[in-house]
């Protein structure tokens, strides 16, 4: 029964441990959902989301860096020039340059395919300076669009979490004063313990993107379905630059379906599941199975764990 | 009366290619391999969007074996009609071939000799396959690289006769008979004036290769001239309600597809299909 301690002191604060423990968790609630609410509000974002899927999907590599960030950019620029068939599967997280840059390529493609021909891993290729240029412009272009949120932006929300440390903070100095109060403070502890993790996460788990960003994603994944690399898309025929646009929004499983070797040359089949390896992007949109039940040409699974899809 | 009519040309659907398909403004009509339907639906994305534009899209088998000693698997006559049925399609075609004997899968489409018995084991076949369809059925004749020693009839009395004998309309396949005719030192014209040209639903035009001195009807390369040049003398003679590109692999860029879908119409003197505006 509440109240029920045994006599020592008097209640910590005059409020029973019982009382403050239901007080406290359903503080914790309110807080952990209200946080990310708010935060939501604010990196909504308002544009049309068709009109913008239609402008920024001339650009696969804005779109890349939009859904995997450097490394989806780097990634997307592969796709495309291995499509063109002047790049192909190397080893060591590399590729190897056969050819030069195809006409009307974008920047972004000149730059990955310099740094390839240097010789460069996928990794040093995201910092390398002539990319990192252009991967600046994609990320001034998709803040003036509306599409990611601005740093400041990306600050407030942060703050937002700031509201759960003061939970924990809360919960510590009750902590402190029922232990001092001798009393019973297992419970407490197993409350407090979790608002470090929210608190870490509502903290650090400020996406870039905007509402609108994800909005126009959506739009995009359904204007471009039959690039889905589950599809077994023709990459000749769609091209660098809808084999572009297919790694940037469908994730490594485009580079996967178009040459395996690639895919394990650039390391990105250690991995398994959808989405981006190694940089902790989170490709919402995972393999949906396709409607079509005739095998593609070429390995059809999307992301990495190893082959699947149809035989032969 | 045709069960399509003026349709022009197209293309075949393919998944892989399906974003170029589904983009061609002029496209009036398509084919889309049978079996690759699930026989209870949905129609799979993309052709439903064709479909809501008007566009036919007839359901082509390939697993029949109408051309086999064994009666024709009710099973896959219903899931044929099935399909032409989800599609709304105003016929459904099938090949003069088959797939399966003894018990086993051949995997592709074989010749049947060209005797007597086997001619009325496919007009039995078929006709039981009529029996059961909603809307009229087209047979497609295949290429052959060679013939059966038992051979004896000719090659368009026995399409003739099969067609006379079961009221079954012709799917004709040009870069077939250009294959036939090439591979046997024959001339295709004067194959095409013995065929029944006004029984053609429509016809497939595809590409093929050279190997080891034999022309292969393989659908996977560009449309050779020498094709398209018997694809005007057919319409010379009686211009089909409909032509069809048929590719089936190693897809050439879009801007490629488009071309050879644009010589085709050149061929024909059917309008334009890439483009908004017919051109003439």
């Amino acid at each position: 029964m509440p109240g029920d301690g045994i006599p020592s002191g008097g209640d910590t604060w005059g409020i029973s441990g019982s009382t403050f423990l239901l007080s406290y968790g359903l503080i914790i609630v309110v807080v952990g959902v209200l946080v990310p609410l708010a935060q939501m509000a604010m990196r909504r974002g308002s544009g049309d989301p068709a009109a913008l899927a239609a402008r920024i999907e001339r650009h696969p590599g804005d779109v890349a860096f939009l859904t995997g960030g450097p490394n989806g950019a780097v990634l997307s620029a592969i796709g495309a020039l291995r499509t063109a068939g002047v790049v192909r599967a190397s080893s060591l997280g590399r590729v190897q340059v056969v050819g030069p840059v195809p006409r009307g390529a974008g920047r972004l493609d000149h730059a990955v395919h310099s740094a390839a021909a240097r010789g460069m891993t996928r990794g040093q290729m995201a910092r390398d300076p002539r990319v990192v240029a252009e991967l600046e412009a994609s990320a001034d272009r998709l803040l003036a669009g509306g599409l990611v949120s601005s740093p400041g932006n990306r600050a407030g929300q942060r703050l937002l979490g700031l509201a759960m440390v003061a939970v924990f903070g809360f919960g510590v100095i009750r902590l402190v004063a029922g232990s001092a109060n001798n009393r019973p403070v297992g419970f407490l502890v197993l409350l407090v313990v979790p608002t470090v993790f929210l608190s870490i996460a509502l903290i650090a788990a400020v996406p870039r993107r905007t509402g609108l960003g994800r909005r126009v994603l959506q739009q995009l994944r359904g204007r471009w379905a039959v690039l889905r690399p589950s599809a077994g898309p023709a990459w000749a025929t769609y091209g660098p630059a809808g084999a572009a646009l297919s790694v940037a929004l469908f994730g490594t499983g485009a580079i996967m379906a178009m040459d395996p070797n690639m895919a394990i040359g650039l390391h990105l089949v250690n991995t398994g599941g959808g989405g981006w390896s190694g940089n902790g992007w989170s490709n919402s949109s995972s393999c949906s199975s396709s409607s079509s039940s005739s095998c593609g040409g070429g390995g059809s699974s999307c992301g990495g764990g190893g082959g699947g899809g149809c035989g032969g | 009366m045709m069960p399509i009519e003026d349709r022009g040309v197209g293309i075949g659907w393919r998944p892989e290619i399906r974003g170029v398909v589904e983009e061609l403004p002029g496209l009036r009509f398509t084919e889309v391999v049978a079996e690759s339907l699930p026989p209870a639906g949905p129609v799979p994305d993309g052709l439903s969007e064709l479909l809501a534009r008007g566009v036919t899209v007839i359901p082509h088998g390939v697993r029949l074996s109408l051309g086999g000693a064994d009666p024709v698997e009710p099973g896959r006559v219903a899931r044929l009609a099935a399909g032409a049925e989800l599609l709304g399609a105003p016929l459904v075609s099938e090949h003069i071939a088959f797939v399966r004997g003894g018990g086993l899968e051949a995997g592709h489409l074989l010749p049947i000799p060209r005797t007597a018995d086997s001619l009325d084991a496919l007009v039995d076949n078929v006709n039981a396959t009529q029996a059961e369809l909603p809307v009229p059925l087209a047979l497609e004749p295949i290429a052959a690289l060679f013939d059966w020693p038992d051979n004896d009839i000719d090659e368009a009395d026995f399409i003739t006769e099969a067609l006379d004998r079961t009221g079954a309309l012709l799917l004709l396949d040009i870069a077939n008979v250009y294959a036939n005719a090439r591979n046997r030192d024959q001339d295709p014209l004067a194959f095409l004036d013995r065929l029944p040209l006004e029984r053609v639903a429509y016809v497939h035009v595809a590409g093929g290769s050279e190997g080891d001195g034999l022309y292969h009807d393989t659908h996977t390369d560009p449309t050779p001239p020498a094709v398209f040049d018997l694809v005007r003398e057919l319409c010379a003679r009686h211009r089909p309600p409909a032509l069809m590109l048929e590719r089936d692999g190693h897809y050439p860029p879009a801007a490629d597809l488009r071309a050879e879908l644009d010589a085709l119409a050149d061929a024909t003197g059917y309008p334009k299909v890439t483009a908004t505006e017919p051109a003439r």
